[in-house]
């Protein structure tokens, strides 16, 4: 991959990247840095990374890097304080798109990673299999969990309405 | 195989299931004619068949199912065919099938609808820092180091000009034996003035194990140099003082310099009219005059030294002189930058010979390396 082609890949994909990686952990701060240092790996591999698949790679990188991120963060604060309000719901909502994000903030890391790929960047399975390294069939189990999650959320959440 | 009294049923049973060729068909008939009571026998086989009676099972009709007898869509499947048809995976006839199964039951359309609100839809969040990821083309890393980078390998070319090509290195190894008073400076013409005859052997400097101090009293001496017009004059020694010199096993004889400065009061004007060696100057306080800062402050010279080694040499603060900084220290610094820039492992060394002297100077760059002779 060239220098051009490489800061072709800044303007393309860190709008996503960042957008995927703050969605899941909600530090803008902390997107940042591993927004940065996604793209020191990948500089760093400028050479072996064909252009092609630089986008798989840089979702994966992130992805892993995030995950390492949060499990240190989850390991830090403690169990108990990890989804402690799965279940609660706001008060006011604005729209749908509001309660939906909310919701997929309540998800299991796993299961919020596939599905913002999945609707973000629209990712296919294997695509998605391999940038989070699970298998086919897990990316589906884990987006079917989440979907069912997500509408009983919705569900539960326009009941109240 | 010929045919005989002992094997003539399996020719019997071949032959009835057709699987005997011509020849043994015709072996066999003969066989038959001479045997007549086996003929018999055969025809009894060609009697023996079985036809199969036509049996039917009655109970077809209760077994039968029409398309919407078909389990396709049911309570337990239902949300995964809704989640397979916003994810897009149904095939068309499944879809098919999943309407009509919506037809059918109604008040399963907003359990259809719930799952398709689960697609999200992208926030407008940017990334606006992009300019902080890019690259310059020419494939320089940029840092927070960069100036002084560029200032290091400035410096360096500077530097590796001067020190492979402009300089005059036989008047530096004149200059380096002038300046350590050796005995030995003949072959340079270095005439030992003194004023009460020292005898020779009390010249010698001793080493710090041996603690042999200098037999001759006290008495002042006097470097004159015959050639170059080069003079040091009213330097006076105190031959008290200089207890720890060595002349022969030293390793550096820049070490010994710098000791040298540090035991030797200047009691007179010190007059170098030619510059010391190059390669081992010190911007010391003691050669350039400066007098010492009492006051605990930094001079801007100090702090820029001390700013140097931290910021590009990379030196712990905790360490740094600030009174002393070499032509070597600004060459270390400029093959660090060209290193950093261009991603090379330059190194630049200086070769000593047994008595501590410069004799010549490294380069390696790990493809290319050459050694410069200075004699």
């Amino acid at each position: 991959m060239t220098v051009e082609e490489y800061n072709k890949s800044v303007d393309d994909y860190s709008d996503g990247l960042y957008r995927f990686v703050l969605k899941n952990i909600k530090d803008k701060d902390k997107a940042k840095d591993i927004i940065q240092d996604t793209y020191e790996k990948l500089w760093i591999k400028v050479e072996t990374v064909m252009y092609e698949k630089v986008k798989s790679y840089l979702f994966s990188t992130a992805y892993h890097t995030m995950i390492d991120v949060i499990r240190k963060e989850t390991r830090i604060t403690g169990f108990d304080e990890v989804n402690a309000d799965k279940h609660s719901h706001s008060e006011q909502y604005s729209d749908l798109n509001e309660v939906l994000h909310e919701a997929i903030n309540k998800l299991p890391e796993v299961q919020r990673s596939v599905i913002l790929l999945r609707d973000y960047e629209g990712y296919s399975y294997h695509e998605i299999s391999e940038i989070t390294g699970l298998s086919e069939p897990q990316v589906k189990v884990y987006i079917y969990r989440g979907r069912i999650f997500l509408k009983k959320y919705i569900g539960s959440v326009e009941t109240l309405v | 195989m010929d045919i005989n009294r002992q094997n003539f049923e399996t020719y019997f049973i071949d032959y009835l299931d057709g699987r005997l060729d011509p020849g043994q068909v015709a072996e066999l008939l003969s066989f038959l004619g001479k045997n007549p009571d086996l003929e018999r026998e055969l025809k009894e086989f060609e009697n023996i068949q079985i036809k199969p009676r036509e049996i039917l099972f009655p109970g077809k009709e209760s077994l039968r199912k029409t398309i919407s007898d078909i389990p396709v869509i049911n309570e337990s499947n239902f949300e995964e065919y809704c989640i397979a048809k916003i994810e897009g995976d149904l095939r068309a006839k499944d879809e098919v099938i999943l309407e009509q199964y919506l037809a059918d039951f109604p008040g399963k359309r907003k359990d259809f609808e719930l799952f398709a609100k689960t697609i999200l839809q992208p926030d407008t969040i940017f990334f606006k820092d992009k300019t902080s990821l890019k690259k310059p083309y020419a494939g320089l890393m940029i840092g927070r180091r960069t100036m002084w980078a560029y200032v290091s390998a400035a410096a360096s070319i500077v530097i590796l000009f001067i020190l492979f090509i402009g300089t005059d290195w036989k008047l530096f190894q004149k200059k380096n034996q002038l300046a350590l008073s050796e005995t030995e400076s003949s072959n340079q013409k270095t005439e030992l003035v003194q004023k009460n005859i020292v005898p020779p052997e009390s010249e010698k400097i001793t080493e710090p194990g041996n603690k042999e101090l200098i037999s001759n009293k006290e008495k002042p001496v006097i470097l004159k140099e015959s050639g170059d017009n080069r003079e040091l004059s009213n330097f006076i020694l105190e031959h008290s003082q200089i207890e720890t010199l060595t002349t022969e096993k030293s390793p550096r004889r820049d070490l010994i310099i710098e000791k040298t400065l540090e035991k030797l009061e200047p009691k007179g004007i010190i007059q170098v009219k030619q510059p010391v060696l190059l390669a081992d100057l010190r911007f010391s306080r003691e050669i350039i005059g400066e007098q010492p800062d009492k006051s605990g402050f930094l001079t801007i010279r100090q702090f820029a030294i001390r700013e140097f080694k931290s910021k590009v040499l990379l030196e712990d603060e905790e360490k740094i002189n600030p009174d002393r900084f070499s032509v070597w220290d600004m060459a270390d610094a400029g093959v660090k930058g060209v290193n950093k820039l261009v991603g090379w492992n330059m190194e630049l060394d200086k070769i000593y010979d047994e008595k501590g002297i410069i004799t010549a100077l490294a380069f390696n760059s790990g493809t290319l390396a050459f050694n410069t002779s200075l004699k």
